[in-house]
């Protein structure tokens, strides 16, 4: 049984590592990534000539330059907690206006089938 | 079965909503709850197994069948989830740091992430409406019914019983 579950287990994970690899062998492969990767580089080299208060500047945050809203993210900006949650319910009402749309639709589909043909 | 089926699958909504939310854990919680989802995933399609091999078994014997859209779409979920989970992974800064390693800093991958995070909640809500009708029954079973039973049965008792207020039927009558 134990084995069973193991082996089971063993092919969901060889089925998403094989996902995985065929994505990232598409992403990496694409004209885009090696543009978008030829571009950040060209973007450190540029940034690494700055001096680092004028690199700063350009951010929301002083100090990394990359990212705005991090202490935000890392979840130290808690006063951001009812936006949160409030996005939690968008995506909540999102599941449920599709699981409503569906529904509907099959419910239609239902009547119009058990409608007599005349 | 159903009972377990219903738990597990009602904690991993609550957990997939918290996941999309990483403002509210933030992100090193993200990450570790991350993994924890793509486990407890693992143990959903262990305990619908038998029905992932039926279907894919005859996937072309009754092609336009309910199951096979489902199939499908539980199948793009998996991928989807599994591109979000990668993804994820790569642009780590936690959990990756964690084992030694270093996440990468592109863009392109964390728009992605973004991208495929958006993707699976599209999917999450067609495989909730595809599964509808039983979860709707499970509900019903678990949730709705017990109230009900619970509320009757309090009305029940808070109301005098039935040979203190209304007088035996005769039977001449």
């Amino acid at each position: 049984m134990a084995l069973k579950i193991l082996w089971k287990t063993m092919i969901i994970l060889l089925v998403a590592g094989m996902i995985a690899g065929g994505f990232y062998l598409l992403v990496s492969r694409s004209p885009a990534f090696s543009a978008i990767q030829a571009n950040d580089s060209i973007r450190f080299e540029q940034r690494s000539h700055l001096p680092g208060p004028d690199a700063s500047v350009r951010s929301s945050l002083p100090g990394r330059p990359e990212f705005g809203r991090r202490d935000f993210e890392e979840g130290r900006g808690r006063s951001g907690s009812l936006v949160a949650w409030l996005e939690i319910a968008r995506n909540l009402g999102l599941i449920f206006l599709i699981t409503f749309v569906v529904v509907g639709f099959q419910w239609v589909l239902k009547k119009l089938r058990r409608r007599p043909a005349h | 079965m159903h009972k377990t089926n219903l738990i597990l699958d009602s904690i991993l909504l609550a957990a997939f909503l918290i996941i999309m939310e990483p403002r509210l854990t933030g992100i090193p919680w993200h990450e570790w709850l991350s993994i924890a989802l793509a486990a407890a995933l693992v143990i959903h399609l262990l305990l619908h197994w038998r029905w992932v091999i039926d279907v894919g078994k005859s996937f072309f014997r009754k092609f336009f069948h309910r199951s096979r859209l489902k199939w499908i779409v539980d199948g793009l979920l998996f991928a989807a989830f599994t591109i979000v989970v990668f993804t994820g992974l790569l642009i780590s800064e936690n959990l990756l740091p964690a084992l030694g390693l270093r996440g990468s800093r592109d863009f392109l991958w964390r728009n992605l992430h973004h991208t495929s995070a958006n993707l699976t909640l599209a999917l999450v809500g067609l495989h909730f409406a595809l599964n509808w009708d039983w979860v709707a029954a499970m509900l019903k079973r678990y949730l709705f019914n017990p109230i009900r039973q619970r509320f009757l049965l309090r009305r029940a008792t808070s109301m005098p019983a039935p040979s203190q207020s209304v007088p035996p039927i005769s039977k001449s009558s």
